[in-house]
């Protein structure tokens, strides 16, 4: 049994002495490595709490210029806002202040990036396709497998329209539809609700990002 | 400095983290839920099985465990590497107390011994026929646990699997219905270390089998008739008594990286067992994350736009510095550093270093990414040329018009892997706009160490923690001065084992207990080192110093590697004299070093020898590389070194070596000739940050002199072929990430 007392005292004594390390590279800005990826992994900020208030009002939103959107990560338990910074063939990249980024097309979610587990991309239904609760059609999803292979995730999906819903963003009241897309494929199965209004924008999303980060929901804060 | 490693490789019985302990991280790190994607069970022998027996199946390709069993006075810890989805490997310690006769205070001491197994599966489940695996336990050395096996193992239902089996040696004593291919020779094992093909399924066979059931999520139960007679322990010394064939158990598995097990075996004694396990394939942090990347910026259309793709900038005052600035300012935060830019009005070339990224082909895709975000429209051609140790190992050519297309592209992997043109940094722009303020680099760090010595007689292993100071100065691209410091906090290296006697070998490794023993303040290494390319596929690096712990002298080394080619040869030569076991600056040998068991300490006050080496490398695809050293080693000694390793694409690095010079058996010792193990974990993939930190560990089941190579650092062979075809394609789904 020695030899299990010793392993742990050894990396009770290690692990203790890990913390401490520091170091300096002026090339590379700060790397105590190991302490720091430690600390930073125990706050996973998405946002900070400052900047995205949970309590966001329609005041603050007020004074805020650019188009941004709110995004809750229930499985990563993290909030925040997000801006647009990029668009590239009608697809619209978003991001955090902390970098981490999510890309819509017509607003619905083709990629992130900037978190283990990314939505590399995604083969996702036009608004037309969305519409239409009559045919069933293919979705693609690719993520990185933990080899750094390609790993493409294919699912069967159908809308169902849940008919007319009043929800509120931000002390805000919309008339919205609400469609569910049902999704199915051979490693699971899930679904992605969208709220459009009259006009046809999309006011609220929930869609699922894949198994590492679990469903985002966002609520489109268009003016 | 390339990397901090914070538990770092020392020659042959220092090392960074256990693997049993990167699996104990793992599962703190992600308890999941239990039993999703449970791996077929482990026996007490650490290997694929039921209690005592071993069944039909394999582990999943890649899968590492880590297992420690007790029962009677036995105890086995076995590390065990699925090699491929066929093939696995096992290396085990085992202790059985009060064994062997001592001339000591205690009549019987703990008797140690190391053993290796090899693994085949011949058959795979299928819905008809079961799965069919072929063993051989302990196939070298002492063969205390020496057997041979055939197991089939057959899912009656999800829940329920039958095992039944037929084995030789220690599987054959129990039971046997014969000797089907003759009598089994007595085994002379000599020094140990030698393969025993001459034994194999040879002797009286005698057949095994078992079940195992899934109650639950977590709970397995298990049963089985041993052909074990356990004749060593029972009747060579009587340490337990064993009046059954049959054992049960019950196993626990609550997470995906751990698993209990209480045995009743051989209906007197209990047993237990705890086994680790993890898949190098699957992080436990899910994947790396880190800041995202920027966005493609796609440049207007041309006809509508034609005043932006104006070419006017080339000849813009200052236009270069601006742009490398801009460029550098996009890429900080990556920690990717630029060089140099140097461009036409439609082509940029940038040299960069990257200092974080555990991926070099995310490197070459962010800097492709920030090209696009800085670079006027008329540049269409994306020539990154990454430096490796400030040699350009590469030349990565993107258009950026793919860039453009691809950034969401549903086939954006495969389709840009096959644009992209790697190709040998030849042809290169000259160095424009090198910042002049990038060099010289200083970096300093200071972290904690660990050092282990394995098997030194008395004790499994050994080991010291303390702290280490690193410094470097990079004073131009590929010329380095850097040292490091290291003071012992505690630990327990300077126990001194028993020092088997060394015939006539120059204690060129086996002194190393002296050199854990004095050096509490040691200078590790300090040395300048030279890199440089003699052309487009050779790579050069002069070493001059304290090189490790034991040497100092000069290292050279020339390797060729064509970008594409999987094949490589490097030319090593070293001239290098022993260091003082004080870890200062001295080469004085002192008498004291030399004494062993038996024998006075008496020998020459220094050493010095030229050692060199002739290496062979090749690649042959999904990750196995091999290598073949041939020249002079530490002790003199001529031979060759043969090594395989499976390298994964996020990293983990796991094989095994081999050395046989013409130092013969008797002179080597115990072992016969050096061979080991070999791990490389990286922390990114344990972390999931980026960064290029690793623990290296190499574990000898013999440290002797015969076989022994210089540990300098910066090897080329590894240095460079990451940012080759082969290495980048491998991971070149981190291009987009």
């Amino acid at each position: 049994m020695s030899l299990a007392t010793s392993t742990r005292c050894l990396l009770l004594a290690a692990s203790v002495l890990l913390l401490a390390s520091c170091g300096s590279d002026p090339r590379r800005g700060q790397d105590g490595g190991f302490a720091q990826l430690v600390t930073s992994r125990l706050s996973t900020g998405f946002a900070s709490k400052d900047v995205a208030p949970v309590t966001l009002t329609r005041a603050q939103l007020d004074t805020i210029i650019t188009p941004v959107q709110l995004v809750k990560l229930d499985k990563l338990g993290v909030e925040g806002l997000i801006a647009q910074i990029g668009t590239n063939r009608g697809i619209k990249t978003w991001s955090s202040v902390d970098t981490k980024t999510l890309s819509f097309r017509d607003g619905v979610l083709i990629a992130t990036r900037g978190f283990s587990g990314d939505l590399m991309t995604a083969e996702a239904p036009s608004r037309a396709q969305l519409a239409d609760t009559s045919q069933d059609y293919l979705r693609h999803y690719i993520f990185l497998s933990g080899e750094n292979q390609e790993l493409r995730r294919n699912f069967t999906c159908v809308v169902v329209d849940f008919g007319p819903e009043t929800i509120t963003i931000v002390e805000r009241a919309y008339q919205t539809t609400w469609l569910r897309e049902n999704c199915t494929g051979r490693t699971g199965s899930f679904d992605n609700d969208y709220w459009y209004d009259a006009s046809g924008t999309l006011r609220q999303s929930r869609q699922w990002a894949g198994s590492t980060l679990g469903h985002v929901m966002i609520k489109h804060l268009a003016k | 400095m390339r990397r901090f490693t914070f538990l770092s490789i020392k020659p042959f019985n220092r090392s960074g983290l256990l693997v049993g302990a990167t699996a104990c991280l793992a599962a703190l790190t992600l308890p999941s839920p239990g039993g999703s994607q449970t791996a077929p069970s482990l026996n007490m022998y650490g290997a694929t099985g039921l209690i005592d027996m071993p069944s039909g199946e394999a582990q999943p390709d890649g899968q590492v465990s880590a297992t420690t069993s007790y029962f009677g006075a036995s105890s086995r810890t076995t590390l065990t590497f699925q090699i491929s989805p066929r093939i696995s490997a096992s290396f085990r310690f085992l202790g059985i107390r009060n064994l062997e006769a001592s001339t000591g205070p205690d009549p019987f001491v703990t008797y140690y011994d190391r053993s290796f197994d090899f693994r085949f599966r011949l058959l795979e489940e299928t819905a008809s026929l079961p799965a069919l695996t072929l063993g051989i336990q302990d196939l070298a050395g002492t063969g205390v646990l020496s057997s041979e096996y055939l197991a089939a193992t057959k899912s009656i239902t999800p829940e329920f699997k039958v095992t039944a089996g037929l084995g030789w040696g220690r599987l054959g004593s129990k039971g046997s219905i014969g000797a089907p291919f003759g009598a089994r020779p007595k085994l002379d094992f000599g020094l140990g270390g030698d393969f025993n093909a001459g034994q194999w399924f040879r002797g009286p066979a005698a057949p095994f089998g078992g079940v195992e059931w899934k109650i639950s999520d977590a709970w397995t139960l298990k049963g089985e008739y041993s052909s074990d007679a356990y004749i060593t322990e029972t009747q060579t010394r009587p340490l337990f008594d064993r009046k059954s064939s049959f054992n049960f158990g019950v196993e626990y598995q609550p997470s995906d990286y751990y698993r209990l097990g209480a045995y009743y075996m051989y209906g007197s004694e209990i047993g237990i067992s705890g086994q680790l396990f993890f898949n190098p394939k699957r992080s436990p942090a899910g994947g790396v994350s880190g800041p995202a990347p920027n966005p493609i910026n796609p440049r207007p259309d041309r006809a509508r736009n034609p005043g932006d793709w104006a070419t006017e900038w080339v000849a813009q005052d200052g236009a270069a510095e601006i742009l490398r600035d801009n460029l550098a300012e996009r890429l900080k935060q990556d920690r990717i550093s630029v060089e140099s830019l140097s461009f036409t009005a439609t082509t940029a070339q940038v040299r960069i270093q990257s200092a974080a990224l555990d991926s070099n082909a995310q490197a070459i895709g962010r800097t492709a990414r920030a090209l696009s975000n800085v670079m006027p429209a008329s540049v269409e051609r994306f020539e990154i040329i990454p430096l490796a140790a400030g040699m350009e190992a590469s030349k990565v050519v993107v258009l950026r018009s793919d860039l453009e297309a691809l950034e969401f592209a549903p086939d954006m992997i495969n389709q840009m892997r096959a644009k992209a043109e790697i190709s040998d940094a030849s042809g290169v722009m000259p160095r424009l706009a090198t910042d002049p303020d990038l060099y010289p680099v200083f970096a300093w760090s200071l972290a904690p160490y660990t050092r282990f010595r394995y098997f030194d007689l008395n004790e499994p292993f050994k080991a010291d923690v303390g702290l280490r100071a690193k410094a470097s100065l990079e004073i131009a691209p590929g010329l380095m001065l850097s040292g490091s410091v290291t003071q012992r906090l505690a630990g327990n290296l300077d126990d001194k084992p028993v020092i088997p006697s060394r015939a006539r070998l120059h204690p060129v490794r086996s002194a190393v207990y002296y050199y854990g023993a004095e050096g509490d303040t040691t200078l590790e290494r300090l040395t300048l080192n030279w890199n440089a390319k003699l052309s487009p596929t050779v790579y050069s690096r002069v070493t001059v110093g304290y090189l490790e712990e034991m040497y100092g002298g000069v290292s050279t080394e020339v390797l060729w590697k064509p970008v594409g080619s999987r094949f490589a040869l490097g030319a090593e030569l070293n001239y290098v004299k022993q260091r003082n076991p004080d870890g200062g600056f001295s080469f004085k040998l002192p008498a004291s070093m030399y004494e062993t068991k038996g024998n006075p300490a008496s020998g020459p006050s220094s050493y010095s020898i030229a050692t060199g080496h002739l290496s062979v490398y090749y690649a042959f695809g999904d990750g196995y590389l091999g290598q073949l050293d041939v020249g002079r080693y530490l002790a003199g000694d001529v031979g060759a070194t043969l090594s395989l390793d499976r390298e994964f694409a996020n990293g983990w690095k796991i094989g095994g070596f081999m050395t046989k010079t013409n130092v013969s058996s008797s002179d080597f010792g115990s072992g016969s000739f050096d061979k080991g193990i070999r791990v490389t974990l990286p922390f990114a993939w344990l972390l999931g940050k980026p960064t290029q930190t690793k623990a290296e560990t190499t574990l000898r089941p013999f440290g002797r002199d015969g076989g022994g190579r210089l540990d300098v650092e910066g090897r080329l062979y590894d240095t460079v072929r990451k940012y080759h075809e082969n290495d980048l394609n491998s991971e070149f789904g981190r291009f987009w990430k």
